[in-house]
């Protein structure tokens, strides 16, 4: 298969998200898509899968001309997206979701049985262990992007395009998925891939497109580039970096956050066991852990979204508890960047300027006598947005129709902006460019040296290594060790990730 | 994981669509079937259609007592609306309009009627409306309440409630309410004085529709400027994001319902006061269902309801007209209000699906 873009364009009120954009793809081969947040590596993604119309350009399929005008033309050509959120239906099963790919089709009557042998058998060529007749929603992150990829295989798709695939994956969860597509390619089909991590895309990849602003900018041999190299064809020179540490030897550092002893529990399970921790100014402290160990229900709990059965949690002396939140936000107590962004931190129909309103919807300025103040609430808006450079730099747009790095940007720059006392972030570079991950981490630095607390909460091993001072890891609902940045291999973080060596922390 | 039952199956963005259809057009498509569907309900009814389009136009507008009459049935069905419509914009379907309306002009009624020695006058008149009010609003508030705290479905508890608010009704006015000399089911009159003043002299247009127009107002204001408004439509774009915020989604959910209810209460408080003059066993010809298309042909946009209750008010009028001139059996008339409901909640549906979808 052979799919060929040529001079595609595609614009949204003016601006060109796709510049006559000239591509192919080819059967046995990954591609990779790079470039900085709102580049336009999504957009041009949709138009192949048919969820998008260019305004110009022609698309050809092994020298015929073909117009994708709907998702389902998209797979009668064998094109299949794989977008970064999952798409499904939480409430079906896991099978029932794999099969919609076949059940859009003109049959009428599915015949159940022969699609789940033909389903497992895809499952278990791919190395998959999925629980056919699980809900989907009650599954992990990983086990989601599994049954997208068994959906588009399923469908017969040629041409599998996964748009930042990795993000939501353990490290041993992306190791096998490289290892996977590196099979499906050999075997004849073509994947293109999206991703921030420079590093993959050199070690899993036979050709590199970077699109900057809308136009293609470079084609690079992976195996010709440095990660250094890829990143100043992105972004140009990289901002310089807030120092790691700024040590103040011999001062005494107040407790912010202490855990003590708490656990939670869910449909009368313990998720988490009895768990002390605590947070001092001045420090990062990293909790590490594969994604539904606990990590993400203890965090709640201390934000107050979630109701501890045991155990104690107080904020500079003063204990806190469940229903506390909006108070622990109004008082700037807690900044809480939550772990799933597309879930939980916007209302994508609503606009840049109202999401960003969120955490001071009623402070004094904002609004009066219950009644929103517009002007106050816009200036604070055009600050955000100018300050941490949310692009397109329109307060009226809609929050979903900005790229998915810039929704990104634009929770924490709502929550960064306030300078709580507690800073709570979790998986903050998740999705950003190397530039704005730059930046991130330059402002959760910059919290800390001033002064600040902050619980860093991460499924990116690099992030939790560079910026914490301390780094936990959970396993199974408690802190499986305590490891200083230096003692952080990755190895030994796999090891504590897994649950088995390492000390017990108190 | 509770949160689930509050969120719609595909997150967005959801499968998006990227053709360019004029959706705009399709709630005026859906009044258009309706009106085709209603064109043969008549000639199978052995009239001619034509001769009833013109003389359903005559019914609801031929002359200004005419028209008074149809203002009347929008003021009514203006504030059942906004009870459909407040509920919608914080993600609710409040399909209760009818047993929130009956409730609140029970509590309307019985207000203006027992209060009397101790309160009169205009007074009275908004201790009665506010009674209505309240009433409403409770009734409504079960519902949110369940739905809250038990999660029951609040489109399946609102139409339970309504057999119930219907149901007790006509036990008050066959026994405890029932007026002495009275041969219908029906409560003693209200006086004059307590009644809503008529606005033009020999019109039955009446001041509630000053209260309806006003109260469209407010709820407009509500939404587009106050931070509690804010909040719940945060509720209804997604919870989820609510939840983080330490917005209380149980709370809000029982506010909107309470606020939504309140104005069907008020419905049923103006058809007492300025319609009926008391409290009759069936005095709503379903203007809490008809508040379903009310609310949704304006897209839960408070001030275009006015004119979507005004549309919907000339139905009635001018399917009774038609009714008694031209000799087409009331049932045609209802099935004719069935089908214009049905088919403009399923064009406006459509549109803001397509509107979702087009804009990718
Ligand atoms: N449906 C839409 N309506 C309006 N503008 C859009 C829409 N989709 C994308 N855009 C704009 O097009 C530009 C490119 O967005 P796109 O999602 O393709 O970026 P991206 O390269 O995938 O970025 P990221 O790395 O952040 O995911 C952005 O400026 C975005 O705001
Ligand atoms: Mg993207």
């Amino acid at each position: 298969m052979h799919v060929r873009l040529q001079d595609v364009t595609k614009r949204f009120g003016g601006i060109a998200a796709n510049d006559a954009i000239t591509v192919s793809f080819q059967s046995g081969k990954i591609h990779t898509l790079l470039g900085e947040n709102g580049a336009g590596k999504t957009t041009l993604v949709r138009i192949l899968a048919g969820l998008l119309n260019p305004d110009a350009g022609s698309i050809s399929i092994d020298g015929h001309p073909v117009s994708i005008d709907s998702p389902k033309h998209a797979i009668a050509l064998g094109i299949a997206l794989v977008s970064q959120h999952p798409m499904i239906a939480g409430h079906l099963t896991v099978l029932e979701n794999i099969i919609a790919a076949r059940a859009g089709g003109q049959r009428t009557i599915i015949k159940m049985k022969a699609l789940r042998g033909e389903v497992e058998q895809i499952a278990a060529d791919c190395g998959f262990k999925l629980d056919l007749d699980a809900k989907a929603q009650s599954i992990s992150l990983g086990a989601q992007k599994q049954l997208e990829i068994v959906r588009t295989l399923l469908s017969g798709a040629r041409l599998i395009i996964f748009d930042e695939p990795t993000d939501v994956l353990t490290p041993a969860e992306s190791d096998a998925f490289f290892v996977l597509i590196r099979r499906l390619a050999d075997q004849g089909k073509a994947i293109v891939m999206i991703t921030h991590f420079l590093r993959e895309a050199i070690a899993h990849s036979q050709a590199i497109t970077i699109l900057k602003r809308g136009r293609l900018v470079a084609s690079v041999v992976p195996a010709e580039t440095t990660p250094a190299q890829l990143a100043e064809l992105m972004v140009g020179v990289l901002p310089s970096i807030v120092a790691a540490t700024e040590e103040t030897p011999g001062r005494v550092r107040k407790t912010v956050l202490e855990v003590d002893n708490v656990s939670v529990e869910e449909d009368r399970r313990q998720i988490v066991r009895r768990v002390s921790l605590t947070v001092s100014e001045g420090e990062i402290v990293g909790i590490a852990g594969v994604a539904g160990n606990g990590q993400e229900d203890l965090i709640e709990a201390i934000v107050g979204l979630r109701q501890a059965t045991e155990g104690r949690i107080t904020i500079d002396g003063t204990h806190v508890g469940f229903g506390e939140t909006r108070k622990l936000i109004r008082d700037d107590r807690i900044g809480y960047v939550p772990p799933d962004r597309h879930r939980d931190g916007l209302a994508g129909v609503m606009s840049v300027a109202d999401n960003l309103s969120f955490e001071v919807l009623e402070r004094r300025g904002m609004s009066r006598f219950g009644l929103r103040r517009f002007q106050a609430s816009a200036r604070h808006a055009s600050r955000l947005i100018e300050r941490y450079r949310i692009q397109p730099p329109r307060p009226e747009t809609a929050a979903e129709k900005l790229s998915g790095g810039n929704q990104q940007k634009l929770i924490l720059a709502r929550v960064l902006d306030r300078n709580p006392r507690l800073l709570i972030v979790c998986n903050p570079s998740r999705g950003l460019d190397v530039g704005a991950t730059a930046w991130v981490w330059d402002s959760v630095r910059r919290v800390r040296n001033e002064n600040g607390a902050v619980l860093l909460l991460s499924g990116d091993l690099d992030e939790i290594r560079s910026l914490s001072d301390r780094i936990l890891v959970f396993f199974r609902g408690s802190v499986s060790g305590e490891l200083s940045p230096d003692e952080a291999s990755s190895e030994r973080l796999g090891l504590l990730m897994g649950g088995a060596g390492g000390e017990h922390a108190a | 994981m509770p949160l689930s039952s509050y969120f719609p199956a595909f997150t967005w963005p959801a499968f998006a669509g990227n053709r360019r259809v004029g959706f705009a057009v399709l709630p005026l498509a859906g009044i258009a079937a309706a009106l085709a569907t209603t064109a043969i309900l008549v000639w199978i009814a052995g009239a001619n259609p034509l001769a009833a389009a013109s003389t359903i136009v005559d019914g609801a507008f031929g002359n200004t007592y005419a028209t008074g009459v149809t203002l009347v049935k929008a003021t009514t069905l203006l504030l059942a609306g906004l009870a459909v419509g407040v509920a919608y914009r914080a993600g609710l379907v409040n399909i209760g309009a009818e047993g929130q309306l009956q409730m609140g002009a029970a509590a309307s009624a019985a207000s203006a009627i027992y209060l009397q020695p101790i309160v009169s006058g205009s007074l009275l008149t908004l201790i009665s409306l506010f009674a209505g009010f309240i009433a409403g609003a409770i009734w409504s508030g079960i519902a949110g309440f369940c739905r809250a705290f038990f999660k029951s479905n609040e489109l399946v508890t609102t139409i339970l409630l309504n057999y119930i608010a219907l149901a007790f009704v006509s036990v008050l006015v066959s026994g405890p309410m029932a007026a002495s000399s009275a041969t219908f089911r029906e409560s003693e009159r209200i006086p004059a004085s307590v009644q809503l003043p008529k606005l033009i002299a020999g019109i039955p247009l009446h001041a509630g529709f000053i209260i309806a127009l006003l109260s469209a107002l407010l709820v407009g204001l509500f939404f587009s400027r106050t931070t509690l408004g804010f909040v719940l439509q945060v509720v209804r774009f997604n919870p989820f994001a609510a939840r983080s915020q330490g917005w209380s989604i149980n709370r809000m959910i029982v506010l909107a319902m309470l606020l939504a209810g309140g104005f069907a209460g008020l419905a049923g408080s103006v058809e007492v006061l300025g319609v009926h003059g008391r409290l009759i066993d069936g005095f709503s010809p379903g203007y809490g269902y008809l508040a379903i298309g009310v609310s949704f042909l304006a897209l839960h946009n408070s001030i275009a309801m006015i004119p979507s209750a005004v549309f919907f008010g000339a139905g009635i009028t001018g399917m009774s007209y038609l009714q008694r001139s031209l000799q087409v059996p009331s049932s045609t008339m209802f099935a004719a209000q069935g089908v214009l409901i049905m088919f403009v909640a399923a064009g406006t549906a459509l549109a803001v699906q397509r509107a979702r979808q087009s804009a990718g």
